[in-house]
């Protein structure tokens, strides 16, 4: 990063970083 | 590269599965390609931070996303054309309608996350030119190119939801799981890394003078980079002399403090803007201006005021070779007195 990131893009990043694993592991779980 | 990229994949898919049909090879190998592509892209920002040798990829960023755009629209122009163009509804309401079944996942409408997905890269590779960057101003432009992290979900999300569900092979979810592993692991280890060296200069940062290194830290035409009230300074070393500058160019904040003077002038190691170290000022006929900030060398210490000054500010450069004399002078002044 070139400025270190405010607190909404940490937060944003932080939520993205739990979102996408959970969706993906539950989507392959989700398989028939 | 496009092209390339389809054949290899088309190619590929054609062993793995001789009966398919060439809407079916194209879907996949386009498909395949931009997501393979989407992750190498969002590997080379924290792999840049990580390590300075990756930085030539980030010159081909732009170009790799474009791609990227490219065969997602490919992928999303053939499966409109496979699975949504056949019957009375236009196809794309039909993408939209086709299925509204939100609670499940196995039936979830994925296709609706891939079509979000693709706007987002179609918006992001449409912006991609400078000319767009200067009309949108940076800020903007920086807010609506960070958009390609919730496409990289909803690009998931879009794979997790479609093609994996009608894998039944532990392959395809591997390779999935691990590109998803391989983007966080890197943002993370580049943010941990990030934060320790903002942090080292951070704490108690008051409107005085802060020693930030010692001048044998900075090599001779190169910067050490330090994060001083909350913004990072670019520290130059050039002739014996020491000049501070903002560390983001005014392009596309670059990170200056990673590149190095070339015929007197800092180079932005993005695309080769050029300042005057002093005054932060590009050469004439350039207009582009970077806050400076005062230097001070004390005991060949160096301490940098974290106020900017306003940009463009010319401030004379603190001379390397006094420092050292002072030294000297401070040294002998010690044995005299012992």
């Amino acid at each position: 990063m070139i400025r270190p990131l405010r607190r909404a893009h940490r937060f944003a990043f932080g939520v993205l970083a739990i979102l996408i694993p959970v969706l993906l592991v539950a989507a392959l779980l989700a398989r028939r | 590269m496009v092209f390339s990229v389809l054949a290899v994949f088309v190619l590929g898919g054609l062993v793995i599965d001789p009966n398919a049909t060439i809407e079916t090879l194209m879907i996949r190998a386009s498909g395949v390609g931009a997501l393979l592509l989407l992750h190498v892209v969002l590997a080379i920002g924290p792999l840049c931070r990580l390590d300075p040798r990756f930085l030539p990829l980030l010159y081909n960023r732009r170009h790799l996303g474009v791609t990227t755009c490219a065969l997602a629209l490919t992928h999303g122009v053939f499966a409109l054309i496979q699975f949504h163009a056949l019957g009375d509804v236009n196809p794309l309401v039909s993408v939209l309608v086709t299925s509204r079944e939100y609670l499940s996942l196995a039936d979830f409408p994925f296709q609706q996350l891939g079509l979000l997905a693709l706007v987002i890269l179609v918006l992001m590779a449409a912006t991609s030119h400078d000319f767009w960057l200067r009309a949108l101003s940076a800020p903007v432009w920086k807010a609506l190119h960070m958009l390609v992290y919730p496409a990289y979900a909803l690009v998931v999300g879009h794979v997790a939801l479609g093609a994996l569900q009608a894998e039944h092979g532990p392959l395809p979810p591997t390779i999935l799981c691990a590109g998803v592993a391989l983007v966080i692991g890197l943002h993370v280890r580049a943010a941990q890394v990030e934060r320790r060296r903002d942090t080292d200069h951070s704490a108690g940062a008051a409107p005085a003078f802060i020693d930030v290194c010692d001048v044998d830290d900075i090599p001779e035409c190169r910067a050490k980079t330090v994060c001083l009230a909350g913004e990072r300074v670019a520290v130059f070393r050039y002739d014996n002399r020491i000049s501070a500058v903002s560390n983001v160019c005014r392009h596309q904040n670059g990170p200056l403090g990673e590149g190095k003077i070339v015929g007197g002038c800092i180079v932005c190691p993005w695309h080769g803007y050029e300042y005057e170290p002093a005054s932060g000022r590009a050469p004439a006929p350039f207009t582009e201006r970077l806050p400076t900030f005062s230097v001070r060398l004390e005991s060949g210490r160096v301490l940098i005021d974290p106020t900017p000054h306003p940009p463009g500010t010319y401030l004379e450069p603190a001379r390397v070779a006094a420092a050292a004399e002072r030294s000297v002078v401070a040294r002998s002044a010690d044995a005299r007195t012992a």
